[in-house]
């Protein structure tokens, strides 16, 4: 089934960009590297019905916070020199703690996969920008009001830390 | 409402679209490096070959007043996400859903006029 | 719900009138929005109100009483920490609206039924804490704690949504009510619900500070304001304790010997780890921090024993009468004088000012649970409901309550100690003496109005 091979060339796709953002030499690259993953995520949401989901995924995600990365590693002055070393025991837990994460998912996943074998595409409209817009403001309208608290206070928060202080050296 | 699987084939003048920008922008790259004369020398290859000589590293940290400027463009630009579902329900959400959306925009707004009050826009202090 | 829109409502003016740069204005807005909410969560107490239909959301009786803590926590952490806020004119206001919005994401995570307004609480009750740890802008342990908190903060969010995820894979609902169903119906379970149990058991574990993932919250609570050290260790504990039970005694609770061993281990070593790292401080926050470890480790016993809603009452005692010896603690260490936060720098407390050496002391004893005060009936009470399931962890916790004892005895007797140096105490505002008297009532009568 073609659907199939696609999801199998598109998730190694994924996978191999997403393996680039850690290997990748320069934190720019790696940057770069993270958007590209990011429009496979969004390929792998369009497999699954989910539209909406994809292009929000380019748009936010690939779009303006990536830029904000960018801007974050500007800011940053990264070079060779200044990188911080990490010790080898740090890294040996690291891999420890991630690999025994993987088997315990990898395991999890396989148990399920015999409940429900076949590959199943869903058939409701969740993911189509109509079916959301319908839940969206009848259903949730509640949270979706709730959740601009949240951004309030993430524009209060970003002028709060990220604005800078006049001289007060004058008034003194 | 019609099917709501959309199939292969609705993503087909997707398929051309990409494959058209991409295909001309790799066309113009590579046609043009093959064309074009290509004279190499040292002067030539400096990244500007007259004017002022550069100095330093071009990787210097940038002011914190541009993240200020994106970080805000972050919030407003997921405010924009929200409207996309709701202009395609527009005329089945009927008053209580521009209720709903007139009451979150008006929050952004709220959002917008502390920013700009604060002066967090303004460029030189 | 009409609390919830006072304080999102009170929190936008506040941040208004903060641009008038007049910080007693602010102070006023602020704490009149939580004292209209308070006082709304009172006398709507038997019939709150729900009037936008939404399921996720429900304010019934446990719910208000939640609340309504929150509510009084952050109207006084607010009050003694304006000493602290006023300092910048340009910021007060800024800080109390922050402060607002995150309680009202503390209402949301304490009141919610479905997985999905408990995942906006959360985030609406973190970001302003992230942002307001790292005030102190030219400190640089203040801005090492803000970015601590935040990553570690940001990544357990991540694994808890994945959780989130595969819990919603496995039963194909967010309602808690569903879940709890699910669970209770079904003889085998599919082992992504147990992954998603356990994803959301480390994040929630990362949020309340136990063993395994408490090494942000000393760092965390040293470097920050003490206003803030005060509303994580009172509010957001509160908070994420509340929706931690709600979540696993009641909804995941048919499953709970999955989780139960994991929980039982975490609990004794909190208890341990946190007392004997508290012994060795002599920075004030770190040890409240590392005490704080070990009272997690307590109220884990709260959530290990029971399975109802209904049995919520001695897990809310024991956190509110730890609230309020954290609010005194953090509102004397407001007092010490910058850059300085060791425990010998309160000697002489006691003497110098009297009446706040005396709370000090009460909220200390009330913590070691010494009986007439508000902390005994707490720990009373958790620890009594406890005895018959886990009898060995109630025995381990009565042993770790009188290590306790030492370090906090060690605390008064600095406190009351003769000093021969410079004071490094700052003359109180005339809040603090208001603050400190709310939370003395509260502790001495406490436990005989509540329980």
């Amino acid at each position: 089934m073609s659907l199939a091979i696609l999801t199998y060339i598109l998730g190694g796709l994924t996978f191999g960009s997403a393996l680039m953002v850690v290997l990748a030499p320069h934190p720019v690259r790696s940057v770069l590297y993270l958007i590209l993953t990011f429009f496979f995520i969004s390929g792998n949401y369009i497999l699954l019905n989910a539209q909406f989901v994809a292009v929000v995924n380019i748009i936010v995600y690939a779009g303006a916070i990536m830029v904000l990365f960018l801007f974050v590693l500007m800011l940053l002055n990264l070079s060779k020199e200044n990188e911080p070393k990490t010790k080898n025991v740090a890294k040996f837990a690291a891999v420890v703690a991630s690999g025994i994460l993987a088997v315990v998912l990898i395991a999890a996943t396989k148990d399920t996969m015999i409940l429900q074998s076949g590959y199943q595409t869903s058939d409701n409209a969740q993911g189509l920008v109509e079916g959301l817009g319908q839940l969206l403001f009848t259903k949730y309208v509640l949270p979706f009001e709730i959740s601009s608290v949240l951004f309030l206070s993430a524009m209060v928060g970003a002028v709060l830390l990220a604005k800078r202080e006049k001289q007060i050296t004058n008034e003194l | 409402m019609e099917s709501t699987v959309s199939s292969s084939a609705d993503y087909f003048p997707l398929v051309i679209q990409a494959v058209v920008a991409l295909g001309f922008v790799i066309t113009t790259l590579i046609v043009t490096h093959l064309w074009g004369p290509k004279i190499k020398s040292k002067t030539k290859n400096e990244n500007w070959e007259c004017g002022v000589e550069s100095e330093g590293n071009a990787r210097f940290p940038v002011s914190v007043r541009y993240f200020m400027t994106a970080i805000l463009f972050v919030l407003f630009d997921v405010e924009v996400i929200f409207f996309y579902p709701y202009a395609v329900n527009f005329k089945a959400l009927q008053l209580e859903g521009l209720l709903a959306v007139i009451l979150f925009v008006v929050f952004f707004l709220i959002g917008f006029l502390y920013v700009f009050k604060k002066g967090a826009l303004e460029w030189e202090k | 719900m009409d609390a919830l829109i006072i304080l999102f409502a009170s929190g936008i003016l506040t941040m208004f009138i903060s641009l008038l740069k007049k910080p007693v204005l602010s102070l006023i807005t602020a704490s009149a929005g939580l004292f209209i909410a308070g006082s709304l969560l009172v006398l709507n107490f038997d019939h709150p109100l729900n009037f936008i239909k939404y399921e996720g959301l429900i304010f019934d009786s446990a719910s208000v009483l939640f609340s309504l803590t929150i509510v009084v926590f952050t109207l006084l952490l607010t009050l003694s920490g304006y000493a602290y806020f006023s300092k910048e004119k340009d910021h007060t206001g800024d800080y109390m609206a922050l402060m607002l919005f995150s309680a009202t994401g503390a209402l949301c995570m304490v009141s919610f039924s479905d997985l999905f307004m408990f995942f906006i609480g959360l985030e609406i009750l973190s970001i302003p804490v992230y942002v307001l740890a790292g005030t102190k802008k030219k400190d640089l342990r203040s801005t090492e704690a803000s970015i601590k908190y935040f990553f570690t903060g940001a990544f357990a969010t991540g694994v808890l949504l994945f959780g989130i995820a595969m819990i919603y894979g496995a039963t194909g609902t967010f309602k808690i009510a569903e879940i709890e169903a699910f669970i209770n119906t079904n003889d085998t379970l599919p082992s992504f619900l147990h992954v998603g149990i356990l994803l959301m058991l480390a994040s929630f574990l990362f949020k309340v500070g136990a063993v395994p993932f408490h090494f942000w919250s000393p760092d965390v609570y040293e470097g920050s304001p003490s206003v803030m050290t005060g509303y994580m260790a009172a509010v957001v504990k509160f908070a994420g304790f509340i929706a931690f039970f709600k979540l696993f005694s009641v909804a995941f609770g048919g499953a709970s010997d999955y989780w139960a061993p994991i929980l039982i281990v975490v609990a004794i070593a909190s208890m341990f780890l946190g007392n004997l790292s508290a012994i060795q401080q002599t920075q004030f926050k770190r040890l409240i921090a590392y005490s704080s470890i070990t009272h997690v480790g307590y109220a884990l016993l709260a959530i290990l024993s029971f399975n109802s809603l209904l049995n919520v009452q001695s897990l809310w005692i024991y956190l509110f009468s730890y609230g309020f010896s954290i609010v005194v603690l953090l509102s004397v260490s407001m007092l010490i004088k910058q850059e300085d936060d060791s425990i010998a720098s309160l000697k002489g407390l006691a003497r110098k000012y009297p009446f706040i050496g005396f709370v000090a002391i009460l909220a200390l004893l009330s913590m070691a649970g010494i009986p007439p005060l508000f902390g005994f009936f707490g720990k009373y009470m958790v620890f009594s409901r406890a005895f018959g399931a886990y009898p060995m962890l109630v025995i381990i916790a009565i042993i770790n309550s009188g290590i306790g004892i030492y370090y906090y005895l060690r605390t008064i007797i600095v406190m009351l100690s003769e000093n021969d140096q410079e004071s490094m105490i700052k003359t109180p505002h005339v809040l603090h003496y208001l603050v400190l008297s709310i939370c003395a009532i509260a502790l001495m009568v406490g436990g005989f109005v509540f329980v």
